[in-house]
Order: C-alpha cells, then structure tokens, then sequence
C-alpha cells in the first residue's frame, strides 16, 4: 500500500486513521517516521479515542524514529543487508510472533528519496519487498507527492482507489477507509526511471512468491516489467504497480499520469512488439488500456498454474 | 557483465561469446546489445549469447538479440543462446524467438559444429528439448 501525501496535516489524518484502525483492531502497530510525524500520528491517535500510550505499554504499539533506524542499515553510500534484517527482520519476526496481524507505517524510503538517493531507495524497497515475502504484514509507504516527478493526480488516485482498496488517501468529509492488510491487494509507487522497471518486477516477485506458482510468477515478471518499462519510456511517466490476487489468479495494474492517446485504441500498436505489450497480449488471459481521469490504468489478467 | 571473448576451436572457426547479465530490462538492455554487437565482428562465424547467469530478460533485451541475430546472419554467422532459465525459455516462445538455437549449456553451444541444427537450422523452431533429438539424429 502506499500513501501519497503534500502536506503533514492530511498524512496525519490520513496514516493516523490507518495506525488508529489497526489499533482499534487488536493489531500490531509500527510505525518508522521522523520526530515531527510521530508526534502528529500520537495526537492524531489520542484524538481518534485510541490510547497510544496504552497501546504502547503492552507492546502493541511501536514507534521508531525513521533517520536513526535508516541509519543503523545505511552504510554511508550503501545499504548493509544484514543489519536491515537484523533490525527490522528482527523487529517483525518479533512483532509477528504474538500471531496478532501486523501493520506498519515506514518513511525511511521517503527520506532516501528526499536525499535523491534512489539507487538506495529504491534498494530498500527491494529489502522490504523480500520481508514481505516472509512474513505476513501490512505495509503503508510514506511518499511525499513531490518527490514523484509526474505524480499521479488527485482524480487518478480516487479513481483506481475504487479499483484497488488497498489505497488509503485523504478523504476529507470521508469516514477513513478502512483497510484490512489480510486483503490480497499490493500497491506500490515507483519513480519514472528505467531503474524502477525492475524495482517494480521485483516488488511483484515479492508479493507472489508465496504463491509457490512458478509459471505465474514467471509471467507477473514479464508482464510487469513490459507494463511498467511503456509507462517510463512512452508516457515517461512516475507510475504505479497493484497487484491483485485470488486463488484463481492475478491482476497486475500499471498506472501512470499520462492519458490515454489515439494510438492507445487501436489494436496495432498496442500489439507491436515495439511496444513489448504484444507480449502481454500473448501471456494475459485479459488484459486492456483504460483511460484515468489523469492519465491511464493499464492492466492484465494472469490464471494461476493447476496444481 | 563480461566482455566478449573469442575462441577458435580445431575447425578454425572463430567463435565470439557474449556473456549477459542475471536480469536483462530497459535498464539495461542497451548495454547487452553493445555486449552483443560488438561480439558479431567480421570473421566470427559463432556468435554464442551466454545466458547463463541470466534467469530474466524482458522483450527489450530480446529485441537486442533478435537484432544481433539479424546482424550475425547478414554476415554469414549464426547466433546461438545458451540458457535453461526458465523464465528465459518462457520470454523466448512467447515472442517467437525460439526459432534461434538453444543451448541448455555453453559448453555444448561451444561444442556445436557449425550449423549443427542443419539447413536454415535458425528459422527452424528449436526448444531443448527439440535440440536434443537434434543431436540424437545427427
């Protein structure tokens, strides 16, 4: 899942409503933000009518501070992938062995990007991703809208927001939504550069690998990476990747900011191989290009293997 | 990734290998076809693709073999794959570039003689498993 916000008011509201329902819950609640942040989601929480500070005593409820637990894995220009897995493997290995389900809030790749480290931003993604595909939790990434050169706009979001429920945003006037982090729906945003096409197959990798469906998973990476590689190259746009699933299969969306373009309708040229989507013709059982408030949704249907 | 490099084997027949890396995508693929172009250079008769390190390649990187297959064969040369990746093999049937031979491994690719996959052996479709009975026959 992941958060789009401009001002710290609205991620307040808007994080404080998911860190408050996970509370409300019974979940485990962690949350790697910096000082002011905290602050914000503690009154935010207080506010809510969840007792923070109850939470916190009985260990349901953890707050770390974002620069200082980069720092602990950050090794100047590098990141040290054991010292992420002992701290934050650790952490929710820890978390996860109360059997309560498990959600966390983290900013550290929001300060990775915010420095315009996004080798290493998007490095720690791919650490989280491989967590992920571990252990069993719930995921909300802060980005600052900013810092995503062609951010998706408010209409956008709210439009794949009714697709895919895993986004939370603000909503002012609106109940917070609520999201339940069993729900088998991944989102992630990536930036508009070619590096990112494989953060973004990479980050699906993660999410299906405990699927255990190796043709699926073979076809996620291919369709993914032909998906998100024609939303950096042709639209040269931010995008972002959800992922779907049921027992029966998958759906992966790639949005980006772009709109949709007379070329886009006809057949042609969507399924030139130019373009690489005549792959993803060929592998999806479905697939098709719709058109956004502010862009388009791009998104392809992949059945799991009968085992 | 390593350079090309160039071996000739007892039929004096000079073989360029390039080596590829674990995943192939629009980050970076043109520096593959660099890899690739620079292995099909006038003499080579073998333009051997090592794959073997690489588990995926997207359609980007595939065009850039498809077009140092167009250039190995406009000089006369062939162009093969070494792979048993199967995410690989998937990518390669999917766009129809099984047609280029297979190699399971590059020592067999190296071993090969010339042409091993008989007359217009590159348009043919040649799986590994297909490949194999080619052997067998041969």
């Amino acid at each position: 899942v992941v958060q789009f916000y401009d001002g710290d008011r609205e991620l307040a509201t808007s994080v404080g409503g998911y860190l408050a329902g996970g509370i409300a819950a019974g979940d485990s609640v962690v949350v790697v933000a910096t000082h002011p942040h905290r602050l914000a989601f503690e009154a935010g929480l207080t506010a809510a009518g969840a007792h923070a500070g109850a939470a916190g005593a009985s260990g349901r409820l953890l707050m770390l501070d974002a620069a200082e637990t980069l720092q602990g894995f950050r090794d100047g220009g590098r990141l040290d992938h054991d010292r992420f897995e002992a701290a934050l493997g650790g952490l929710v290995r820890r978390v996860a062995s109360t059997g309560r389900p498990v959600r966390i809030y983290a900013e550290m790749v929001a300060l990775l990007w915010d420095a315009g480290q996004v080798t290493l931003a998007l490095e720690l993604e791919e650490l989280w991703n491989d967590l992920g595909s571990r252990y069993r939790f719930s995921l909300l990434c802060g980005y600052p809208a900013g810092l995503l050169a062609d951010e998706p706009s408010a209409a956008d979001i709210e439009a794949v927001r009714r697709v895919h429920t895993g986004v939370v945003g603000p909503q002012p006037g609106q109940p917070e939504e609520k999201i339940s982090g069993a729900e088998a729906e991944d989102v992630r945003s990536f930036p508009g550069v070619r590096e990112a096409v494989r953060a973004a197959r990479h980050f699906v990798n993660g999410v299906l690998r405990p699927r255990r469906d190796q043709a699926l998973a073979q076809d996620a990476a291919i369709v993914t990476a032909e998906l998100a590689a024609n939303a950096v190259l042709h639209a040269g746009s931010a995008f972002t990747v959800a992922v779907s699933q049921s027992p029966a299969g998958v759906r992966i969306s790639v949005w980006d900011a772009i709109p949709m373009q007379a070329a886009d309708w006809n057949q042609s040229p969507m399924t030139s191989p130019e373009h690489g989507l005549g792959v993803v013709s060929t592998i999806a059982s479905r697939w098709a290009v719709e058109p956004l408030p502010d862009g388009k949704v791009v998104w392809a249907e992949l059945p799991a293997s009968r085992s | 990734m390593s350079g090309s490099r160039e071996r000739s084997n007892g039929l004096a027949v000079a073989t360029a290998v390039a080596a590829l890396p674990v995943e192939i995508d629009v980050s970076n693929a043109d520096r593959a076809a660099g890899e690739l172009f620079a292995a099909v250079k006038p003499g080579v008769r073998v333009v051997i693709v090592d794959m073997t390190l690489t588990t995926f390649c997207d359609s980007s990187g595939l065009r850039a073999i498809a077009q140092a297959h167009d250039r190995a064969q406009a000089q006369g040369a062939e162009l093969r794959l070494v792979t048993a990746a199967p995410g690989v093999l998937r990518v390669l049937a999917v766009t129809g570039l099984d047609t280029v031979p297979v190699y399971p491994r590059l020592d067999e690719a190296l071993a090969a003689a010339p042409g091993a996959t008989g007359p217009g052996g590159s348009r043919r479709r040649v799986s590994v498993t297909a490949l194999e009975r080619v052997h067998e026959c041969c």
